[in-house]
């Protein structure tokens, strides 16, 4: 009778083995070729080159698109679609002179004709591109012939270059542009970058594929790239550590300090124009008072922050504007831990017993967000203020911060950075600070306004004399500074891992990672 | 045996039927207006008016119940207010993978968790028997969350065999899989276990032994079959626990299922997307449901035509 | 059966202890705390345990983990009390009533507890914080509402059986009220069956709590809640490991004493059980 009764039991187990094999490619890795995968942290809300700009574009628009011109390392302007540029003498005209014979993806050529097409689609009202405002000054453009190019202005204006080499000044191909509404664009986008769109699983995986046409295509042997979005830091270090990832773009500096040890990562810790800190409603009690932002400054033990949560990656702030951004300068007033001295401050502005408020946290936009918004909790908690943290999407967020004018703002505090991507306190300021660009035109989201300040930022923007512009930013940075529009906590660096196969990895002052010039070792 | 069906396929259409009830009628139980909530708490009221146009919220209700289950049927699950997009591409394309998750632990557990009870059984009361059952008891009260936590720990972090994020091969499939069976598989282990242990002492098995069969043949083939019907009850039951630890699961290991666009379809309080999600689900635990009574009438010969 | 004997009484021995361990470090939180479960120390960051001071090791903001998870033994069980209590209140006068009156009443309530047991409990969980957003309550109805048709169908099982026995049928025909029947009559005959599924439902509870705090659903920081120290610990896998295994170890510990506890209470109650598991 055994014989019998053993069959039920193996079939059974036949059958889960049969299920249990069944199932796509197993078993050891394919062999990569000249792929590179990267790990990135969100997925882009858009592919569009025009569209509003988060980091996680920003990345993809560098391999999709190119600019008219682009940074290096040292924040200097490069030559991108532009091979040559000039400025008329009364400052008013930029000519650009356009590389001969590049294509789009689709076959467009990038002519004269096609960047013109590209402002008019950036500026067209109907079109939800928000980040048009820097490009404002721009009052006409003139196809002079098929290669040249004219950007006139209405005004002198300092920072053209770097704001044309933002990524959101990236060249879409025109035609591709037209024939599809403006929102599957971002989803299916033509571009003439060095790599072209193949495929976007949303969650999943973005492949984007060599355009051998580029002009640097001869200068790298990558032929794909795939971009991953994992959002979780310890996941992604485990990716680099087992192969599955080629480089991660940003990482826990606590990982990216381990990971260093490992003989095949490489660790980047390179400047990057990223300022954090708190940022309070300046219109609403108790934040419109300037004692109560400066005893907040004094509370905040920022040393401890930058030793705890970013050791070897930051350092404290010591003005609104971060280290590379031209042009920063130290602030000699100081707000230093000092915990009494912020009770007093407390005490003058009328909170003798602290207040209450709520603090905005972002899951997943800044490094250790919530860690250090619970550490800074803490700190205020010993001057009287309680704050209570509403940790939240940062999906949610951004719609909440940005939507909203100073009226209906329900923004109280929120935890909050900005990175400068054009490298000119043109972007770090103007953008952030002036009154004209309250939220929702842009980014003015805790609504403060200084005629002064303001009358500063403009005579920046209107000049290309660089020692007057440096004049009146430094001005404009001692007024922030002093009245601590926000609490300033620190300034961060790139904490990038790789594989040390992959080289030319390019890390800029102004935020962005590319790889159009990266290859792999064999 | 008709009569059966229809009868069955019948509750299970009326629990349908109620499900998208329920499913419609939470987003207007939710205190404040259904148009803030699919437009999101920071649309304006021009904005308001033109989602309640949109989405006929000044209908009257059984109206718009009617009209979203008629969507609905389409295959046609709403826009997402955060990003204005169809949200049935995204669904469709992570419900498969939610699905395997799913079905992978159910699998995972009945291949292991039947054929254990059954050796534990056997062993009753034995050193191994105890050990089983000991491992049993914790293994239901491990938190997935946890266990796909320490796996990660073990297999991609301490000895850097299998991938700890991501979906589309084998070896990504490995660990989730096995955070999300491990509680089901150990209540199956329990479960036919004592199934087992108690028919052994019944009559019929006790008659059978008493013509002269051998033990081994009469316990599995009287005991075993008259144990599947009362199992295949608590797999159905089991399975919307798998769903569950599925949702989870997909968090932990960055796997696009469905749980994972759930997640953040509440944190961005996206409620077309939590909507459709949950009747997605439902759907399918329901129709297993179903199969599993059908199963009856293949497993239990005492089950005919009532 | 000596080998059984012995294991069963263990078991349920064992599961008795934890319980009454959990409840105790949940009264006494203050006292057997080494420190303030929110105080921290920058300076003391992610030390490994027994360094420092800090038997279990300190989080990324050097708050002592042994203190965070005794005070989360409060939440969990507060959470716990509160979601089985909330599917209690609900589903025992249902299923009271739906066994008791029968009928329509009966079909439909049961068919509504078809819907909901149909759908997973996390799910459930889910779809409650979407609509009424994250907070300590809305946590509670989110897991206490699977609870009440599981209530209500016991209830009522048992209901049915009861209200044909001769005693009831004698004092309805006597005259006494109906509400005088259900609760000096019919509700003493549940305690067993419902002790039973209070235990293995708090068991449920403090999971599914652990879950949705665990997903960011359940509750805000700095409460010391397990399932959120987990995911808040997930950063820090590598360089601490110990932030991932003792919140979770609690958890399980906690969960797996309230198992054996119910295993134990259930074939006291019915000892001739029939694997009926939760």
């Amino acid at each position: 009778m055994r014989p019998r009764a053993r069959p039920a039991l193996l079939w059974l187990m036949v059958i889960g083995l049969l299920i249990l094999g069944w199932g796509p490619s197993t078993g050891a890795a394919p062999a990569r070729g000249t792929k590179i995968v990267v790990g990135i942290d969100t997925d882009p809300p858009s592919l569009d080159g025009h569209s509003n700009t988060a980091l996680s574009s920003d990345l993809l628009f560098a391999h999709l698109y190119d600019r008219l011109v682009g940074f290096d390392m040292q924040g200097r302007i490069v030559p991108e679609l532009a091979t040559q540029w000039s400025v008329s003498s009364n400052g008013l005209t930029w000519t650009f002179k356009l590389r001969q014979g590049h294509k789009f993806h689709d076959g467009t050529p990038v002519n004269a004709a096609a960047v013109k097409a590209n402002f008019d689609r950036l500026f067209d009202p109907r079109n939800p591109f928000s980040r048009r405002t820097l490009f404002e000054m721009i009052k006409r453009i003139d196809a002079i012939d098929d290669t040249t190019i004219a950007f006139t202005t209405d005004k002198p204006f300092g920072a053209m270059l770097n704001q044309l080499a933002n990524p959101s000044a990236s060249i879409v191909s025109p035609t591709a542009a037209a024939k599809q509404d403006v929102n599957t664009f971002g989803r299916y986008p033509v571009g003439s970058g060095p790599f072209f769109f193949r495929e976007w699983v949303r969650g999943t995986r973005i492949v984007l594929q060599k355009h051998r046409a580029h002009w640097l295509a001869e200068q790298t042997n990558v032929t794909e790239i795939e971009f991953r979005p994992i959002p979780d830091d310890a996941t992604r270090a485990i990716g680099l550590e087992t192969g599955e990832l080629d480089f991660v773009t940003t990482i826990a500096p606590q990982e990216a300090r381990r990971l260093g040890s490992n003989p095949n990562l490489v660790v980047y810790n390179l400047p990057r124009s990223r300022i954090q800190g708190l940022y309070p409603n300046v219109t609403k009690k108790p934040w419109s008072d300037v004692r109560v932002r400066q005893a907040m400054a004094h509370a905040i033990d920022k040393k401890a922050i930058v030793d705890t949560f970013l050791a070897g990656f930051a350092r404290v702030a010591d003005s609104p504007l971060p280290p590379g951004v031209f042009p920063y300068k130290p602030q000699t007033v100081r707000f230093d831990y000092d915990p009494e001295r912020a009770k007093r401050l407390l005490a003058e502005a009328g909170y003798p017993n602290g207040f209450s408020a709520t603090m905005w946290v972002p899951v997943g936009t800044y490094a250790a967000a919530q860690q250090i918004s619970e550490a800074v909790a803490e700190m205020l908690k010993k001057v009287g203020i309680t704050l209570k943290l509403e940790v939240m999407e940062s999906g949610q967020w951004l719609v909440l911060l940005r939507s909203k004018g100073p009226r209906e703002s329900t923004l109280d505090m929120t935890y909050y950075g900005w990175g400068t991507q054009t490298g000119d306190a043109d972007y770090a300021l103007r953008l952030v600070f002036h009154t004209d660009n309250f939220a929702p035109a842009c980014c003015n989201r805790n609504f403060y306004s200084n005629t002064e300040l303001d009358g500063l930022i403009d005579r920046g923007l209107s000049s290309t004399n660089p020692q007057e512009r440096r004049a009146a930013y430094e001005r404009a940075q001692e007024i922030l500074w002093r009245d601590q529009v926000w609490v300033w906590i620190f300034t961060v660096n790139h904490s990038a891992v790789g594989n040390k196969a992959l080289t030319a990895v390019r890390l800029l002052p102004t935020e962005l990672i590319h790889f159009r010039e990266a290859s792999v070792a064999r | 045996m008709l009569a059966f069906l229809m009868r069955r396929l019948g509750e299970a259409l009326l629990t349908i039927i109620g499900l998208t009830l329920v499913v419609f009628l939470s987003l207007h139980l939710a205190p404040g207006d259904p148009a803030a909530l699919i437009a999101g708490n920071q649309a304006t009221e021009a904005e308001l008016a033109i989602v309640r146009e949109r989405f006929g919220l000044n209908d009257p209700l059984p109206v718009q119940y009617a009209n979203w289950l008629a969507r609905v049927a389409r295959g046609d699950f709403g826009t997402s207010h955060f990003g204005e997009r169809p949200i049935g591409p995204d669904l469709m394309h992570a419900f498969p993978i939610s699905l395997s998750l799913a079905l992978g632990g159910l699998v995972v557990a009945v291949v292991i968790g039947i054929p254990v009870g059954v050796i534990a059984a056997a062993r009753r009361d034995g050193p191994l028997d105890l050990t089983v059952m000991g491992s049993a008891v914790a293994g239901m009260s491990m938190p997935v969350f946890w266990v796909a936590l320490l796996t990660i720990l073990l297999f991609s972090v301490r000895l850097g065999w299998l991938p700890s994020s991501g979906w589309g091969t084998f070896a990504h499939a490995i660990l989730p899989v096995f955070s999300v069976s491990l509680a089901s598989l150990a209540l199956l282990a329990r479960m036919t276990r004592s199934l087992m242990v108690e028919l052994l002492l019944e009559d019929f098995v006790r008659t059978a032994r008493a013509k002269g069969l051998a033990n081994r043949g009469v316990f599995y083939r009287h005991a075993l079959r008259n144990a599947l019907p009362p199992l295949a009850t608590v797999i159905g039951l089991r399975l919307g626990l798998l769903v569950g630890g599925a949702v989870i699961t997909e968090t932990v290991f960055a796997i696009p299922g469905i749980g994972r666009l759930m997640v953040q379809a509440v944190n961005l309080r996206d409620f077309p997307v939590v909507q459709g999600g949950v009747l997605l689900i439902a759907l399918v635990v329901i129709a297993v449901n179903f199969l599993v009574d059908l199963s009856y009438l293949v497993l239990d010969p005492r089950v005919r035509y009532t | 059966m000596r080998w059984k004997a012995l294991i069963r009484s263990h078991s349920g021995v064992l599961g008795a202890v934890i319980v009454v361990l959990f409840l105790a470090t949940a009264a006494l939180a203050p006292v057997v705390a080494p420190t303030d479960p929110t105080a921290q120390n920058l300076r003391a960051a992610l030390r490994p345990p027994g360094q420092d001071g800090y038997l279990l090791g300190s989080d990324e903001l050097g708050r002592d983990t042994l203190s965070r998870i005794i005070y989360g033994s409060r939440i969990s069980l507060a959470i716990g009390l509160a979601s089985v209590g909330f599917g209690l209140v609900l589903g025992v006068p249902l299923g009271l009533m739906a066994g008791y009156q029968g009928r329509a009443l009966d079909s439909v309530t049961m068919r509504a507890a078809d819907i909901v047991i149909a759908l997973p409990r996390l799910l459930i969980g889910i779809v409650i914080v979407a609509t009424w957003g994250i907070g300590f309550w809305t946590l509670v109805m989110a897991i206490g509402v699977p609870d009440i048709p599981v209530f209500a169908r016991l209830v009522r099982g048992s209901t049915l059986q009861v209200a044909q026995m001769e005693y009831v049928t004698a004092a309805r025909a006597l005259g006494s009220p109906d509400s005088r029947i259900m609760f000096r009559h019919i509700f003493p005959n549940l305690v067993g069956p419902l002790t039973v599924q209070v235990t293995f439902s708090m068991a449920a509870a403090i999971l599914t709590a652990g879950g949705l705090s665990f997903l960011g659903l359940g509750v805000r920081p700095p409460t010391p809640e397990w399932g959120y120290m987990l995911a808040q610990a997930r950063v820090y896998m590598r360089v601490a490991p110990h932030l991932i295994t003792y919140p979770g170890v609690a958890l399980a510990v906690v969960v797996l004493g309230i198992n054996l506890l119910g295993d134990a209470l259930r074939q006291a109650y019915d000892p001739r059980f029939r694997g009926k598991e939760a």
